[in-house]
């Protein structure tokens, strides 16, 4: 173990990380939950671009995950505004509850 | 060497971490889990040569977005949460999938090989320009266009967050 930690290293994590929030957003029925994971794999995704950033010795990768963090803070904003709306009209926050568009 | 060791010491914990968020109950405990999770993400962002995107880390995620999930979380009925059944029918079948998908991946990830790059931002160039400098300087040049868009998405969730959150217009 010398030199620079290997890419594979961060990638590795990442698809780990990544996976975890696949099953979080699978499998928890609780909206707020639903959402964190979300969080988890946009991480993970952003992970993946600062490893590569630093593997092809570009800055790109490292410009891109600012836009990441923009669309993260967008999409948790008005989620969780979403949120707020639906717990107000249902008094649950069970995704199973979010049928409204049903017929 | 000592790089190598912060590495694994910040992965393991980052997985305990999101482990212990994606399965808590308790919204509270899985809000407080994934600040810890932010926190070691900023610290192998630090390992890996990007430095601002590690303050970043810090200060978006932990700071505005952990804070907004806490406020939403209170703001609501936890005694009502607690009752919401946790697992679906068909949880562990779903689990099976993604873990098998993480797997692959991970597996394809480990027996791959990847040829050395060379561009212009080395470490060595991000050490002696600094790492925030070097952001900056693609920002605001390269990425200008995509940089006021993204402070117009950024105006349009403000509008959008209030406007579905506001009882009445």
């Amino acid at each position: 173990m010398s030199g620079p930690i290997p890419l594979q290293w961060p990638l590795a994590l990442s698809a780990l990380l990544f996976t975890l929030g696949v099953v979080g957003v699978l499998t928890r029925r609780n909206m707020i939950q639903v959402f964190m994971s979300l969080e988890l794999m946009l991480n993970a995704v952003n992970l993946n671009l600062v490893a590569f950033a630093r593997h092809s010795e570009s800055i790109t990768g490292q410009v891109f995950v600012l836009f990441v963090f923009t669309v993260a803070a967008a999409e948790a904003a008005v989620g969780l505004a979403i949120i707020i709306a639906f717990y107000r009209n249902k008094q649950t926050l069970n995704v199973d509850e979010f049928n409204l568009l049903k017929w | 060497m000592a790089e190598h060791l912060f590495f694994l010491y910040f992965a393991v914990a980052a997985l305990i971490c999101g482990v212990a968020m994606v399965s808590r109950s308790n919204l509270l405990h899985a809000a407080l889990w994934m600040l810890a999770f932010f926190v070691h993400m900023a610290g192998i962002f630090l390992l890996l040569n990007a430095e601002f995107i590690a303050a970043l880390q810090v200060m978006v995620y932990a700071g505005a977005i952990l804070v907004l999930y806490l406020f939403v979380i209170m703001l609501l009925d936890v005694r009502e949460l607690a009752k919401v059944r946790q697992r679906h029918a068909s949880a562990t079948v779903a689990s099976l999938i993604a873990g098998v998908m993480g797997a692959i991946m991970v597996v394809v990830v480990a027996r791959g090989t990847f040829n050395p790059i060379h561009g212009a931002a080395t470490a060595a160039l991000l050490a002696s320009q600094g790492n925030v400098e070097s952001v900056a300087i693609a920002l605001f040049t390269t990425y200008l266009l995509p940089f006021e868009v993204a402070s117009l998405i950024l105006l349009v969730a403000m509008v959008g967050a209030i406007m579905l959150a506001k009882r009445r217009l």
